[in-house]
């Protein structure tokens, strides 16, 4: 039995000192079978043959007899690997050349699929991913964006949905957090207690929320995010069990959560719904229409999305019927059902699938190219391929032989690239999670590395069994001295097909990426309605525990204005409820024109803006008609509003509004349009601007707002300012989402800029590796009619006749390539319809300007070539005969 | 083969134990791992998987060779003895050995 284990000794090892090993071993362990012994004897038996293996192995290939079959197969395999390795090593720029172009296909394939593998395949890290359904409430009126649901409506539907078997609502606020070392904001998760348990999220610490916290009157209690605990307490483990105090209670934290993405919003925090003020405040909880509820829905097991659909509109028709004043009939309510994986990744699929695209057409003209290498190198070894078939090779030995070098080629380039992956990988992290939440999944693990290397073999079968295509047999010929280097039609056929297809591959990626960029210089120069340069802006939300009413609220902003507006460095402040370009959808609220007849339709919606008197100025705002507002709109005079030109133009048809009444307020309030002003970009750059109605701070102030301050001095200044104003007002108020102007519109640029950039690398790197090749294979060219052009020459022909016939050559291949390139590049700008902006996918002077780069690249290429031709010496060309 | 070739790798604890055991006397595997470990107190356990890889690399180098086979009741075993290049590298080892722990526990 111990014998067996002998075995794992090499078996010059064995025959020297296998019977003394045995012997040893009875006398250490004890006769008969041990274990111990077992393990001995196969742990540094195979430290024997890996030790010996240097030098057992050259001298184990060349052995004649073979003991069976699979040592002869094994034996062949490595002795071509043997062979092939030290080809490679003696040809390093051909090595190297290849190495580099695979290592960046693979790569850039890899990182690419790790992307995509964590966003778009790989199961939500929720153990009910695949249940989970995001429901909304379309309205039509309001261009059927979601309004959410109110606390009444998610106990309806709780209740009567019989395709759910659980209904969570999730909605967020923002509250300061007392008791650690200072005052924090913190974005809390307002949720259902059994929220966790419906995503199946488990804790990291701790508990999540049990029924009992969410009933009224229980202990206040909140959860931690993963990334909130890992920041603010450094990943403390006895975080558990402290209390803080928020919204004048004491909080007692039970629990940290496990990483997972931050969905649906970056949450610090997580408080059961019970324990939200507003939420449970009777204007809220009582009212059917108080909707803004994110609400998320568990499939019964077996129950298919389309089910869900149905069975959650019977619920809404009984509910619309049941109330039909929370649902009037002309605003097109519908409740409606998403898998949660589409949401989650949505807006990263169509840029994903570009990127994906663009690799894999990388990947198309690396095999191209490093196809195209091994052909060259493949002619300059027929001598040795024909020396192989005269001494009796077949063609099936001659194909394993080049398989196994592709092979080893493309398994090291696989390496390399997996490195090139993991050199990006972050970078491209970083882009991704300004798409999809999803991003923080993305690592290189088992299934990327297994892509990498399916993606290395495959390449390396390809290009092994490439040269095997054009067939010949022509021995004599090749065996004839001198011979070696001649050029065989088929070679330099597939060779030009191999240049064609890299143009057109080319093609397509420059357009891809000429398109992305053309999309971002167009919105580059869109313009967002104000002056940007020198504006601060600052986040001011107060905690409503002491600012409950206007009353409250009104004071602190004016007197935070009066205080800025005096500092020399500022030339103007004001307040507003949002950034303009900030990405959020328009909150249209419900209004009428006074005096208007009730138009066929949903009533009119714009949205609502609060704005101190000086916000237009601060901004830059033109004023179009009428006046601004003034310090003296507030109580007790007359409520006024004013608009912009967008609504001014849809609710007024070239009629002036002014001196016109608005109902607000569901009909309670009435205010007259005093003042136009100019549209902004005010929910991104991309988009038109809405139709907003403008109402003074004074009549509304906001609790949560926007300081924004035009200024001569540096924004650091300014937000020393800012921050040194508020604490002198309110110790306790945090300032946050300080950014200036300029830098909230880079932002929104950014997303279009890392795509241009990235697309751009790309057809970057894709066209100077068909310039390589195409310089490669034209030069091959010349080299094989050099007798043919140095008769020309000899004839009388101009060395400029001769350059123009080679340049002809090259161009003819690369015109032919741009042909069929043009049909990849309508096929990735069809794909790419969604992200670009201001242009047509199919934009022609994208296609124009893309076909003029390729062919004055094409061009450069083969001139180097070329001009080597025309510089032939007839007589040496001819003398080399 | 010379200690001072420096391409010549440095003496392995174990090695230098077995060419100090069969500095004495020559001796077959059991005998060596016993003596062995009796010698470094037990701190040097060679074993029986590792030992004869660990004495066909001192056969190569040439610092030890086959004594006899010699007959122990019906059972063949192989006695291994000292070379006089394995005296001399053992005791160029234990020279350079000595001058570090004299140094070591003179301070």
């Amino acid at each position: 039995m111990l014998r067996l284990f002998l075995r794992a000794y090499p078996k010059s090892f064995r025959q020297k000192h296998g019977e003394d090993l045995m012997r040893l071993c009875r006398d250490v362990y004890g006769p008969g079978f041990s274990p111990r012994a077992a393990l001995d004897l196969l742990w540094n038996g195979l430290r024997e043959r890996v030790g010996a293996a240097p030098r057992d192995f050259d001298e184990w290939l060349e052995r004649p007899a073979r003991e069976g079959r699979g040592e002869r197969v094994l034996a062949t395999i490595l002795y071509d690997a043997r062979y092939g390795v030290r080809g490679l090593l003696a040809s390093r720029g051909f090595t190297a050349a290849i190495l580099l172009t695979l290592a960046l296909g693979i790569g850039a394939n890899t990182a690419i699929f790790s992307v995509i593998d964590a966003v778009l395949l790989r199961p939500l890290p929720y153990a009910h991913g695949d249940r989970l359904v995001h429901l909304q409430q379309p309205v039509q009126a309001s261009s059927g964006l979601n309004a959410g649901f109110s606390p009444l409506e998610v106990k309806d539907y709780r209740e009567q949905s019989r395709a759910l078997d659980a209904v969570v609502e999730y909605h967020q606020m923002q509250f300061t957090l007392l008791g650690g070392a200072e005052a924090q904001r913190v974005e809390t998760g307002v949720v259902s207690a059994n929220f966790f348990d419906a995503f199946g999220v488990r804790p990291l610490l701790g508990r999540t929320f049990l029924p009992q916290d969410d009933v009224q009157g229980a202990a206040p209690v909140l959860v931690l995010s993963y990334e909130y605990w890992q920041r603010a307490y450094r990943a403390d483990p006895s975080i558990v069990g402290k209390t803080f105090t928020m919204n004048d209670r004491v909080h007692q934290v039970v629990g940290v959560l496990a990483p997972m993405p931050q969905y649906p919003g970056v949450t610090d925090v997580f408080m059961p719904s019970v324990a939200c003020p507003f939420r449970n405040g009777a204007s809220w909880a009582q009212n059917r229409t108080a909707r803004g509820l994110t609400v998320f829905g568990r499939l019964r097991p077996g129950v298919t999305l389309s089910a869900a659909q149905k069975d959650l509109a019977q619920v809404a028709e009984r509910l619309h019927a049941a109330w039909p004043d929370a649902y009037p009939r002309t605003d097109g309510y519908t409740t409606t059902a998403a898998g949660l994986r589409d949401e989650l990744t949505r807006s990263a699929r169509p840029t994903l699938i570009v990127l994906l695209a663009t690799t894999l057409f990388l990947l198309v003209i690396v095999c191209a190219n490093v196809a195209n290498l091994t052909m060259a190198r493949l002619v300059r070894r027929e001598r040795e391929m024909a020396v192989r078939t005269a001494l009796g090779a077949t063609r099936l030995r001659l194909l394993q032989l080049l398989l196994t070098e592709n092979l080893i080629l493309a398994l090291a380039g696989g390496i390399l690239g997996v490195l090139v992956a993991a050199w990006g990988l972050e970078a491209l992290a970083a882009f991704a999670a300004r798409f999809t939440t999803r991003a923080s999944e993305i690592r290189l693990d088992g299934r990327v590395l297994l892509f990498a290397c399916g993606l290395s073999l495959f390449t390396g079968v390809l290009l092994g069994c490439l040269p095997a295509l054009p067939a010949r047999a022509n021995l004599a010929a090749d065996l004839k001295e001198g011979a070696g280097a001649t050029a065989h039609p088929s070679h330099l056929r597939a060779r030009s097909a191999l240049i064609v297809s890299q143009v057109a591959v080319s093609f397509a990626l420059l357009i891809g990426a000429g398109l992305m960029l053309r999309s971002l210089l167009n919105l580059q120069s869109v313009d967002a309605g104000f002056d940007l340069e020198n504006v601060l802006t600052a986040r001011i939300d107060l905690n409503w525990t002491r600012y409950r009413t206007a009353e409250q609220i009104r004071p602190f902003g004016e007197r935070l204005l009066d205080r800025i507006r005096v500092e020399p460095g500022v030339i103007s402040a004001a307040l507003t409820g949002s950034v303009p370009l900030n990405g959020t959808n328009p909150n249209g609220a419900q209004f009428e024109i006074e005096g208007a007849e009730p138009a066929e339709g949903p009533r009119p919606r714009a949205d609502f803006e609060t704005a101190t008197p000086e916000y237009f100025q601060t901004m830059g705002i033109p004023l179009l008609g009428g006046r601004a507002f003034t310090a003296m709109d507030r109580a007790p005079s007359a409520p006024v509003a004013m608009v912009n030109q967008s609504f001014a133009r849809h609710f007024f048809k070239g009629m002036d509004p002014i001196g016109r009444r608005l109902k607000v307020d569901s009909g309670r309030t009435l205010v007259q349009i005093v003042g136009i002003v100019a549209d902004i970009k005010q929910h991104g750059l991309e988009r038109e601007p809405g139709d907003e109605i403008y109402v003074p701070y004074a009549f509304t102030p906001y609790r949560d707002v926007r300081l924004i301050a035009r200024s001569r001095a540096s924004a650091a200044e300014v937000e020393r300012t800012v921050r040194t104003a508020v604490k002198e007002l309110d110790p306790q108020q945090p300032v946050t989402e300080v950014r200036t102007l300029a830098q909230v519109r880079a932002d929104n640029l950014a997303s279009p800029r890392l795509t241009a950039l990235l697309l751009g690398a790309f057809a970057l790197l894709a066209i100077c590796i068909t310039a390589a090749g195409i310089a490669g294979v034209i030069a091959y060219s010349v080299s094989q009619r050099t007798q043919e052009i140095g008769i020309r020459l000899a004839l009388g022909a101009e060395p400029s006749s001769v350059l123009a016939m080679v340049l002809r050559q090259g161009m003819a291949l690369v015109g032919l390539g741009l042909a069929l390139g043009v049909l990849g590049g309508l096929a990735i700008s069809r794909v790419m319809s969604g992200l670009v902006f201001g242009i047509a996918a199919q934009d022609p002077v994208t296609f124009v300007l893309g076909a003029a780069v390729l062919a004055a690249v094409g061009a450069v290429a083969c001139l180097l070539p070329a001009r080597r031709a025309a510089e032939v010496d007839p007589m040496i060309a001819l003398r080399s005969t | 083969m010379s200690i001072l070739d420096p391409s010549t790798p440095p003496l392995k604890p174990a090695e230098l134990f077995v060419l100090a055991a069969l500095h004495a006397a020559p001796l077959h595997g059991y005998g060596l791992t016993q003596e062995v470990a009796a010698r470094s107190q037990g701190r040097i356990q060679i074993r029986p998987g590792n030992l004869y890889r660990v004495l066909d690399r001192m056969l190569e180098r040439g610092l030890i060779e086959v004594h006899e086979r010699a007959s122990a009741g019906d059972e063949r075993r192989t006695y291994y003895r000292i070379t006089s290049l394995g005296r001399r590298v053992a005791q160029a080892e234990a020279r350079l050995l000595a001058e570090v722990i004299g140094d070591l526990l003179a301070t």
